[in-house]
């Protein structure tokens, strides 16, 4: 269960200057309206600056990997919160240096959208079924918690897609590839994504082309969808960033069902489950071996 | 000037006719992005408010992979073919701003001592159509006009649509290339004196609102006194290092070569490629001159805005704003700019 009810940026500001953190990792009002930016308070008074809001898209535990060993409070929506839970599932970091400021959250404006519209701004469509409104883990809760309406576990739009005839899947797998452009903004915002060396990027070898060929755009996001297989939390993260609008949610979804299904696991739920990666079991499916 | 006064369904009838001759590149919607996309049918075109799509038309002379030559290798000896010569194209409703871009690449790529022969090519045989827009819908994310750009700017191209509002456009014939492809325009009436009033007030209200603040000399020497400066570090750690910003400028040119071999077949081909990432500058000895995101965050913006004018006297920015739409984490040049403008002691607080 989450803890105590406080203030944002008195919270933080306690933490900085007693000390036990050497940085809040946090929002601050950003460029325009419906855009927040992260921010990283370092000093008590800069606590000031901390805001949360319907705006603050990004997972933040992204940055945790630059403070590895180091303590550090990060606000975490409900989604943002199972990152942390893979990484700590991952052994990437530990829970006693991450203090978790709780941020109980409805939805995130969709600030393209809400661009062209004058009504109330929409939410991302992924927040509008979100089953992870409130953290669970958190230390400090630093809103009151919200109302969890009923949520699908998965993308409706998976569900629908898997009924359909394979032409159709390919077809619409190979829709949403030739909107990519290779810029890495996914793999970049993913806090699951942290090799050294992307197989995307290694030269030597060099394992995928970098070229508008569907082939190697295929190659890459079907390397990362398998790379994230049990480690994608399903953050959406790399859906809200794209800019090209690539449904890569519905794709990582369809992993994440595989894996639960199959080894009834759930990347970033529990904190004490073993990742099928990580660990070996007697009964462990084995009927996809040939 | 030659005029002629169209609308949506005569534009889209004249684009359906150059499509038998030409490969036409024109905003089209995309899953609910507006993009520059060839355009398979006239149904698809559209002649969007604003003018500015999310995507560039950069692909039409700079695609995304570009085939430099294709070899053969046998018995320890290569022979080589080039690539076919480039279609005829048009680039069809290019913003004004984008056409200033198509000018930053033809400085770069004509520039001695090695003009880039398939560059020029492609170029050669590109017609540039321009879409103006309307002074009260330049977008909020759109700064052109701090960059001496109009949205009613004809400049650089060989036909320009200019809106009147509504469903009227003035097409303007420019050059010798614009007239060969207005002569499949389907019949059309010639806009009366009104109408070309009309035109003159928007275009004079189009050009009250550029200022050159961001291209202006002193503009430029406070960017070079930056250098230094920790907004580089206060931008790099809001940094993904991602292509967004860069894939989707209508300037970056920056490119990748490499060998794509199948047996004993294979091209080589240059990709696009960024400042952005680390691998970018990365020596095969390991060194890496731009080691942290820091320099490469500062490459982006200096290139703009210092190199630029220094080694080809024009600024590598136009002010479509696609960067800070696309940038995941809402990095905005623009509140950068502003920032060198005001000189202002910097502090961590963005």
């Amino acid at each position: 269960m989450s803890g105590e009810r406080k203030e944002l940026r008195e919270i933080a500001r306690h933490l900085l200057e007693s000390a036990q953190v050497e940085v809040v990792i946090g929002y601050t009002a950003g460029p325009t309206r419906f855009q927040a930016a992260p921010f990283f308070a370092r000093r008590p008074e800069q606590a000031a600056y901390l805001i949360f809001d319907r705006t603050c898209e990004f997972n933040l535990c992204k940055f945790l990997h630059r403070f590895k060993g180091r303590k550090v409070a990060i606000v975490v929506k409900g989604c943002d919160e199972r990152s942390v839970i893979g990484l700590i599932q991952e052994r990437q970091i530990k829970r006693e240096d991450v203090i978790l400021l709780g941020a109980p959250c409805s939805g995130i404006v969709d600030p393209e959208a809400a661009a062209q519209t004058d009504g109330e701004p929409p939410f991302y469509s992924m927040c509008r079924i979100c089953s992870v409104h409130n953290p669970r883990f958190a230390d400090y809760l630093i809103a009151d918690p919200v109302e969890q309406p009923p949520a699908p576990e998965f993308a409706p739009e998976m569900e629908n897609l898997a009924e359909s005839s394979i032409n159709r899947r390919w077809a619409a797998f190979r829709k949403e590839m030739s909107k990519c452009i290779l810029c890495m903004a996914c793999r970049n915002l993913c806090p699951a994504c942290y090799c050294t060396v992307c197989f995307a990027d290694a030269s030597q070898p060099k394992w995928m082309g970098k070229t508008d060929d569907l082939s190697d755009i295929m190659f890459f996001h079907l390397g990362r969808f398998l790379h994230l297989a049990g480690r994608c939390t399903g953050c959406g993260a790399c859906e809200r960033g794209c800019p090209m609008n690539v449904n890569l949610r519905l794709y990582n979804d369809r992993v994440r069902k595989d894996v639960k299904e199959l080894f009834g696991f759930e990347a970033g739920v529990d904190p004490q489950a073993e990742s099928p990666m990580a660990c070996f079991r007697a009964d462990d499916p084995n009927n996809f071996i040939m | 000037m030659q005029a002629k006064l169209l609308d949506r369904e005569q534009i889209k009838a004249w684009v359906d006719r150059l499509l038998g001759h030409y490969r036409v590149t024109a905003p089209v919607m995309r899953d609910g992005i507006m993009i520059f996309d060839w355009l398979e049918t006239a149904g698809d075109l559209q002649l969007p408010r604003g003018a500015i799509t999310k995507v560039s038309a950069k692909h039409a002379l700079l695609s995304r992979t570009e085939v430099l030559f294709y070899y053969r290798t046998k018995s320890g000896r290569a022979t080589t073919a080039p690539p076919p010569p480039p279609q005829p194209q048009v680039i069809f409703g290019i913003h004004p701003c984008d056409v200033q871009a198509v000018k930053v690449l033809d400085a770069v790529f004509r520039a001695p001592p090695y003009p880039d022969t398939l560059y020029l090519a492609r170029r050669e045989v590109t017609t540039l159509v321009g879409l103006g827009a309307l002074p009260s819908e330049v977008p909020n994310h759109c700064f052109f006009e701090s960059l001496g750009i109009s949205a009613m700017d004809n400049r650089d191209c060989d036909l320009f649509l200019a809106p009147l509002g509504g469903d009227k456009y003035v097409l303007e014939l420019l050059t010798e290339k614009g007239a060969a492809i207005a002569a499949s325009l389907p019949s059309s009436a010639e806009p009366d004196p009104g109408e070309l009033n009309t035109l003159k007030q928007l275009r004079a209200e189009a050009a009250a609102r550029v200022n050159n603040c961001f291209a202006s000399p002193e503009f430029h020497a406070a960017v070079a006194r930056f250098f230094d400066s920790p907004l580089w570090d206060n931008l790099a750690e809001t940094c993904i290092a991602c292509a967004a910003c860069t894939y989707l400028c209508p300037t970056c040119h920056c490119f990748d070569i490499q060998d794509e071999t199948h047996g004993d077949l294979g091209c080589r081909v240059r990709n696009w490629d960024t400042c952005q990432f680390d691998i970018f500058t990365l020596h095969a000895s390991g060194h890496n001159p731009r080691p942290a995101q820091k320099q490469r965050a500062r490459q982006r913006i200096f290139h703009k805005f210092d190199y630029g004018l220094k080694n080809f006297g024009l600024p590598f920015c136009v002010g479509c704003g696609r960067c800070a739409l696309a940038c995941p984490l809402h990095n905005n040049l623009l509140t950068i700019l502003r920032k060198i403008a005001a000189e202002k002691s910097q502090e961590t607080k963005p």
